[in-house]
C-alpha cells in the first residue's frame, strides 16, 4: 500500500512539473501568435543570404515557416535592447535572418539561432521608423536549416538590385 | 474483503492518475491546433481606383523648394508641374514636382518636411496616372487596386509587397506651410550670420571615389576591402599587399590570413576579431576566428594607424570624411529604404546637413554603387555600430 501511495505522488509531481512546462510552451506560443498577428496578414518572408535575398510570398509557404517557428517555441525569455547590443551585419551559414513582412507596411525581424544574440528566436517588431519592441523565445532545437530549406525555394533576388 | 479494498483502493488509484493525465494532454493541446492561430486577414480593396491627377498650381510650396534647394547649396532651379502624391492608405500627403524637366522633388504637406529629391532623375511623365509615395525611393505610378509601378526602379509590383511602413503619416506632427517658411527663414538668417555670408549648410566628402566593388564576400569584408583599397592610393601603398589589390584579390587576402571571416559580423569583431566561422570538412567541424583589422594594420607594419570601432555617431563620420578617411557603418535596409539589404554593412564618402539639421549620408553600398543617399539621423542607426582606420 505504501508503494502505491508512493508512486501515486512520484506520479503527481512529474504531472505537475509536466503542466508547468506545459504552461511555459503555452504562454511562449500564444506571445507568438500575438507578436504575428500584429502584422494582420503576413504578405511576404525575406530572408539575407551573403549576397542574395531568398523571398517568399506564397501564403502555404508563409504558414509552413509560421507553424515551424511556432511549433519549435519552447519557452519565453524576457529581453531587452541593451541584451542584444550590436547587431551583426551581414548573413551566417549556421544561422538565419528573415523579415516578415505585414499588409499594414510593419514588419519583424527574426534571428534564429544567432550565437551573438541573447536567445534562440530574436524578433524585433517595428511598428514605424521610430519605435521597436523586443522578444526573445527559447527554442527545442536548431531550426535554422529547416527555415533555410523552406527558404531556399522562394525567389531569389541580388541584394544590390 | 481485504483483497476487495485493496483492489477497490487501487482503482482510486488509476482513476486519479488518468484525471492527472487527461489534465496534462488538456495543458499540451496549443492555441494552433484550437483555431486560435495567426490569423490571415487578406484586404486588397482598401485603395480607390479613382485616377487623380494635379488640380492645383501649389505656387506657393514650389517658391518654398526653390528656395530649400539654394539654401542647402543646390543652386537656383525651377520646380514646376506640380502632382499630388498620395499614401498607400490613399491619403493625400503632398506633392510632386519636376525640377528643371530634369530631376524630381517630393515634398510632404502634412508638415512640409521635403522627402527626397534628384537632380538628375525626373520619375514622372505625361502616362502617369496617381502617384503613391511608400518611403525613400519607393515612389509609385498605380496601375490598379493591385498593380503599382515603381518609378525608381522601372519594374511592376504587387499590392503585397509593397513595404509602407516607413513614413507613418497618420502620426506625423502637423505643421503649416507658413510655420516651416518662418523657421525655415529664422534658420536661414541665423546661418547666414553664422557662416559669415557663406552657405546655409554643412558638406563633406573624401577627396577621392571609393572602389565600386562588388563580390560575393560577406558586406563586411568588402567593406574592409573597399577602405584599405581606398587608402592604398590615397594615403600609403603599405594599406594592400603587392599582389592583393584589386577587387576579390583584396578580399580573399582578408579572409586567407583569417583578418575577417566571411560571415556577418560586428564592428567589434571586424576591429578586435572574435567573429566564427564554421564549416564541415566530411564529418569534422573546422572553426575559424578572425583577428580583426587592428592585427591587419599591425602586421603591414602601419604601426600610427588603428581601427576603431563604435556605436553610430554623425558627429565622429563627419569628423572622419573631413580627414578623408571612409567609415564603415551596419545598417538595417527596411530602415533607409532598401529591403533587400537586410543588416548590411555600407561605407561611407560623405555627408550633408540641411538649414534645419536634416542629417545625409553619401555611401557605398558594397554593390558597386557610390553617391546613394541615405538618410543620416542616429534613430535609423539604433543597435549598429560603425569602424575605421585612423
Amino acid at each position: 500500500m505504501k508503494k502505491l501511495i508512493t508512486l501515486m505522488l512520484l506520479f503527481l509531481i512529474v504531472m505537475l512539473i509536466g503542466c508547468n512546462s506545459g504552461e511555459k510552451n503555452k504562454e511562449a506560443r500564444n506571445s507568438v501568435t500575438v507578436l504575428f498577428e500584429k502584422l494582420e496578414n503576413i504578405a511576404m518572408v525575406k530572408e539575407m543570404g551573403t549576397d542574395l535575398v531568398y523571398v517568399i510570398a506564397d501564403q502555404e509557404r508563409i504558414e509552413e515557416i509560421k507553424k515551424l517557428i511556432y511549433d519549435s517555441v519552447e519557452s519565453l525569455k524576457l529581453i531587452t535592447e541593451d541584451d542584444i547590443g550590436e547587431i551583426p551585419v551581414g548573413a551566417f551559414n549556421d544561422a538565419s535572418l528573415l523579415t516578415l513582412y505585414g499588409d499594414s507596411g510593419m514588419w519583424i525581424d527574426v534571428y534564429i539561432n544567432y550565437e551573438s544574440m541573447p536567445a534562440d528566436l530574436v524578433c524585433i517588431y517595428h511598428s514605424s521608423a521610430y519605435s521597436r519592441e523586443y522578444y526573445g523565445y527559447n527554442l527545442n532545437g536548431p531550426i535554422y536549416q529547416e527555415i533555410n530549406r523552406i527558404m531556399h525555394t522562394g525567389e531569389r533576388k541580388r541584394m544590390g538590385d | 474483503m481485504i483483497k476487495m479494498q485493496r483492489i477497490e483502493k487501487m482503482l482510486y488509484g488509476v482513476v486519479i492518475a488518468m484525471i492527472l493525465g487527461v489534465l496534462f494532454i488538456a495543458t499540451k493541446l496549443d492555441t494552433y491546433a484550437m483555431g486560435n492561430g495567426i490569423s490571415v486577414k487578406g484586404d486588397n480593396n482598401r485603395f480607390n481606383p479613382r485616377v487623380d491627377l494635379a488640380v492645383n498650381d501649389f505656387k506657393l510650396e514650389a517658391e518654398y523648394v526653390e528656395e530649400w534647394l539654394r539654401a542647402n547649396g543646390y543652386g537656383q532651379h525651377n520646380v514646376v508641374n506640380p502632382r499630388k502624391v498620395y499614401s498607400v492608405n490613399d491619403k493625400y500627403i503632398g506633392i510632386y514636382y519636376d525640377i528643371d524637366n530634369d530631376g524630381y522633388v517630393i515634398l510632404n504637406t502634412i508638415n512640409y518636411d521635403i522627402m527626397e529629391f534628384s537632380l538628375e532623375t525626373r520619375l514622372v511623365d505625361r502616362s502617369t496616372r496617381k502617384l503613391v509615395y511608400a518611403g525613400p525611393l519607393s515612389v509609385f505610378d498605380k496601375i490598379d487596386d493591385c498593380r503599382y509601378y515603381l518609378l525608381n526602379a522601372k519594374e511592376t509590383v504587387l499590392l503585397q509587397n509593397i513595404d509602407s511602413g516607413f513614413v507613418d503619416f497618420d502620426k506625423m506632427a502637423k505643421k503649416s506651410l507658413s510655420q516651416k517658411m518662418y523657421i525655415f527663414d529664422k534658420e536661414k538668417s541665423k546661418y547666414n550670420v553664422m557662416a559669415n555670408g557663406g552657405n546655409p549648410y554643412e558638406t563633406g566628402s573624401l577627396k577621392k571615389s571609393l572602389a565600386p566593388w562588388d563580390t560575393e564576400y560577406a558586406c563586411m569584408v568588402d567593406s574592409a576591402a573597399i577602405i584599405l583599397r581606398y587608402l592604398y592610393l590615397n594615403v600609403s601603398s603599405s594599406f594592400l599587399p603587392s599582389g592583393y589589390t584589386t577587387m576579390r584579390n583584396a578580399q580573399k587576402y582578408l579572409c586567407d590570413y583569417r583578418y575577417m571571416v566571411n560571415v556577418g559580423m560586428t564592428s567589434g569583431q571586424a576591429v578586435n576579431g572574435g567573429a566564427v566561422y564554421r564549416r564541415y570538412h566530411d564529418s569534422f567541424l573546422e572553426e575559424i576566428v578572425n583577428t580583426g583589422m587592428n592585427q591587419y594594420l599591425k602586421d603591414r607594419g602601419l604601426r600610427n594607424w588603428s581601427a576603431t570601432n563604435s556605436s553610430y555617431s554623425f558627429n565622429t563620420i563627419k569628423t572622419q570624411i573631413n580627414a578623408d578617411r571612409p567609415v564603415e557603418i551596419g545598417l538595417n535596409g527596411d530602415n533607409v529604404g532598401h529591403p533587400n539589404w537586410g543588416d548590411h554593412a555600407v561605407v561611407v564618402h560623405g555627408y550633408m546637413i540641411g538649414y534645419a539639421g536634416d542629417k545625409f549620408l553619401y555611401i557605398n553600398d558594397t554593390f558597386g554603387h557610390n553617391g546613394i543617399i541615405i538618410n543620416g539621423d542616429a534613430y535609423l542607426y539604433t543597435s549598429y555600430g560603425m569602424w575605421y582606420i585612423h
